[in-house]
């Protein structure tokens, strides 16, 4: 197969685009994707921008990017202690930032909560992706927050979003598909750092194709836990749909972004964001989700 | 035609009848859109002429959490 931009020998065929293409020409259409985003989450004079590493794909491919674009960048690692995964995850993202001459902040659930995630699955009752999202949002939260970040950039691709939004749309989650969106949220507050996913047009292959054509090396395990997430069955739905008809992923973010700005409109609860009763974070109730998990656990 | 399929360090040799890699993939019941295929270190489509004795690496698309 041929490029269609310059007929050399196309390394990436992409059906939604009905377009393939060189290594060259790869790099600039994603590239131009992800520059003509940046501009409406980020402010590259202003932004002090904590990146949420993992030593994944999608994590280091966004702080590379960021990085090139001369962004002010924080790399933050959260370990969230999951025995035979993120200590394998964990020297690719210390690798890449050693390359770009980064400090790379790490943290880690034992040290914030006293207890690693596999601990807390052991004696709680939850499943481990309910104590992870809960958890790893609180800690990237204060982190980003102690270090002086004014926004946190995410690692979310395409196909993440898209679960996502169809996982909060099946279970009748309004308000979660209301903090969707680029940049997350429903209202400012200062202890909230604004979230915000500069890979979100892309989907997980093209981030793949990306890494291998720019050297950026990360771990390609998958996490002990995935495979027990509703997610999967979701994902396996989708990527069914976009198989057969291109194009349906991208339509279903876009169609959800609309959507995002008529429900915050409905959704925006007066007199600010609430804090919790027992830590003083930000909260939708009032005591947070990481307070509640920790009455349950300890 | 016999290749060498590589997946996360784990390599599989696998014999099949065609010429290309999609031929490969639809013999062993592969789903292209699940991997990003490479040879020699250079990625390839499902329209590469495949050769006697290739070594091909899957790199799964799905990985982390």
């Amino acid at each position: 197969m041929k490029c269609s931009k310059c007929g050399a020998k196309a390394v990436a065929w992409l059906p939604a685009s009905n377009a393939a293409y060189c290594k060259k020409h790869f790099n600039y259409y994603y590239e131009r994707k992800v520059k003509r985003l940046l501009p409406k989450m980020l402010d590259q004079k202003k932004d002090v921008v904590g990146v949420g590493v993992s030593g994944g794909k999608d994590s280091l491919v966004m702080l590379w990017l960021l990085h090139k674009n001369r962004f002010n960048v924080v790399p933050i690692l959260v370990d969230e202690g999951i025995k035979g995964y993120r200590d394998k995850t964990i020297p690719y993202a210390e690798k890449l930032c050693r390359e770009l001459g980064l400090e790379l902040h790490k943290v880690s659930f034992r040290e914030e909560y006293g207890k690693t995630l596999d601990e807390m699955v052991k004696e709680g009752g939850r499943n481990a992706c309910s104590y992870c999202g809960v958890f790893r949002r609180d800690l990237l939260n204060k982190t980003a927050r102690r270090l002086g970040c004014t926004k946190l950039a995410i690692g979310h691709n395409l196909d993440d979003e898209v679960q996502s939004v169809l996982m909060n749309f099946f279970r009748g989650e309004l308000e979660r598909i209301a903090r969707g969106g680029p940049v997350t949220g429903i209202i400012e507050d200062p202890k909230f750092v604004p979230r915000v996913k500069p890979l979100r047009m892309c989907s997980e292959k093209e981030n793949v194709i990306y890494a291998l054509i720019n050297g950026i090396e990360y771990s390609d395990i998958e996490c002990p836990y995935a495979t027990t997430a509703y997610r999967g069955v979701v994902r396996d739905a989708v990527n069914m749909i976009e198989s057969r008809y291109p194009g349906t992923k991208i339509s279903i973010l876009r169609t959800s972004d609309r959507l995002v700005e008529i429900l915050r409109r409905e959704l925006k609860p007066e007199g600010g964001l609430r804090y919790c009763s027992e830590c003083g974070e930000p909260s939708a109730e009032k005591v947070c989700k990481a307070c509640q998990f920790r009455n349950e656990i300890f | 035609m016999r290749v060498t399929l590589s997946l996360r360090g784990e390599k599989k040799e696998v014999e099949f009848s065609g010429r290309t890699l999609g031929d490969l993939l639809s013999s062993q019941g592969i789903n292209p859109e699940e991997y990003v295929f490479s040879r020699n270190g250079e990625l390839i489509l499902a329209d590469e002429p495949l050769h006697d004795g290739d070594e091909i690496k899957l790199v799964p698309v799905v990985s982390g959490g």
